[in-house]
């Protein structure tokens, strides 16, 4: 009896240590997922102009993010952002097809009213988007910043209004206190 | 007044022993560095070796089979670990205690030099002092190491809960 009891107290404690190193290699992957600038095309197009709904082009903040179905971390980062339901936010998904990024959309789950499927890659030529997957933030059809999206840690604070940094917000208007 | 003395110095000296022992045997990694970076023989043998000595004195204390050994294998460990502060400080370098395996972040050096009149004490003590012994010591010993293990299984648990999956840690 007192040789399991250590026994199984060893065993506990390796699994203690187990999960120390994986928080530890977490919380270096997290420190390592730093957001880069991203090229694109300046002045940036209308929105319309590349397919993009008309109504996208008068939003005060739009963050427009760019998803590939052939990237393995843009299907992690759609299945957090399904659960966001940001009104901020519109998907634009390279697929090899029209029917294959619908079928990519469904099966994440997310919502087709906020997507736009775009197999020619018009929108992701029209505003020189090469990489996925990144975002640009638009004031009111505007360009404010473009950038890589390792994780959803880095799109989440941008999904809302509430917290954006400076140079994100209007001039005229006043931080919530 | 002398044997509730003799039992909790028997019990602390027991689960410090045990803890550390059981730990060296899970995480042995950063012993292994400790004994490496003290330059130390033997080290593959010595990563198993010196947990299962502090188990067994552990035992010893509590069982009290002979406390002579008991007494020995205590001023052993407790001259050992002084003896590693003490080479640490006079080569000056800088060396992670491993004295509870992966727990703790201080290095070798005085701490371990200063406790070699703590392991004498629990040597007399266990010498001088009456405690616990036989069936009473053993269960004594299930009941430290299930306790600590209950611990740990809270930890655990606790970390399980606030988790997410290995999936949303990469994409975060």
């Amino acid at each position: 009896m007192a040789i399991l009891s250590v026994l199984i107290l060893v065993c506990l404690l390796a699994m203690v240590d187990q999960r120390r190193t994986l928080d530890h290699v977490r919380g270096h992957l997290a420190r390592a997922a730093k957001p880069e600038a991203i090229e694109y095309i300046r002045p940036a197009p209308s929105l319309t102009s590349v397919g993009l709904p008309a109504g996208l082009g008068e939003a005060s903040h739009l963050v427009l993010l760019f998803l590939s179905t052939s990237c393995t971390s843009c299907l992690s980062l759609a299945r957090r952002v399904k659960e966001s339901a940001s009104e901020h936010l519109w998907i634009v998904l390279n697929a090899p097809s029209v029917s294959a990024g619908w079928e990519w959309i469904d099966d994440v789950g997310l919502r087709r009213d906020a997507v736009t499927v775009d197999s020619a890659q018009e929108v992701f030529r029209g505003f020189g988007v090469g990489i996925t997957p990144a975002i640009l933030v638009l004031r009111r059809g505007e360009v404010m910043l473009g950038q890589t999206v390792p994780s959803y840690d880095q799109l989440e604070p941008l999904l809302s209004t509430d917290n954006l940094p400076p140079e994100l917000t209007e001039a005229d208007e006043v931080p919530a206190l | 007044m002398s044997a509730m003395l003799g039992v909790a110095v028997q019990a602390i000296s027991a689960a410090l022993l045990l803890i550390a022992g059981a730990q060296k045997l899970a995480a042995p990694s950063r012993f292994e560095e400790t004994l490496r970076a003290l330059g130390l023989p033997l080290v593959r043998s010595l990563v198993v070796a010196v947990p299962l000595v502090e188990l067994l004195t552990a035992s010893l204390i509590l069982v009290r089979l002979s406390p002579q050994i008991a007494a020995a294998l205590t001023v052993i460990l407790g001259g050992s670990f002084g003896g590693a502060g003490l080479v640490a400080l006079l080569q000056r370098k800088t060396v992670q205690c491993a004295c509870f395996g992966p727990i703790g972040k201080g290095t070798l050096g005085i701490r371990q030099v200063a406790a070699v009149p703590l392991w004498l004490t629990a040597a007399a003590a266990t010498l001088y002092l009456p405690g616990v012994s036989g069936a009473t010591g053993v269960t004594v010993l299930v009941v430290l190491a299930l306790s600590a293990g209950i611990v740990a299984a809270a930890y655990l648990l606790i970390k399980l809960r606030s988790s997410s999956s290995v999936e949303e840690a990469y994409s975060g």
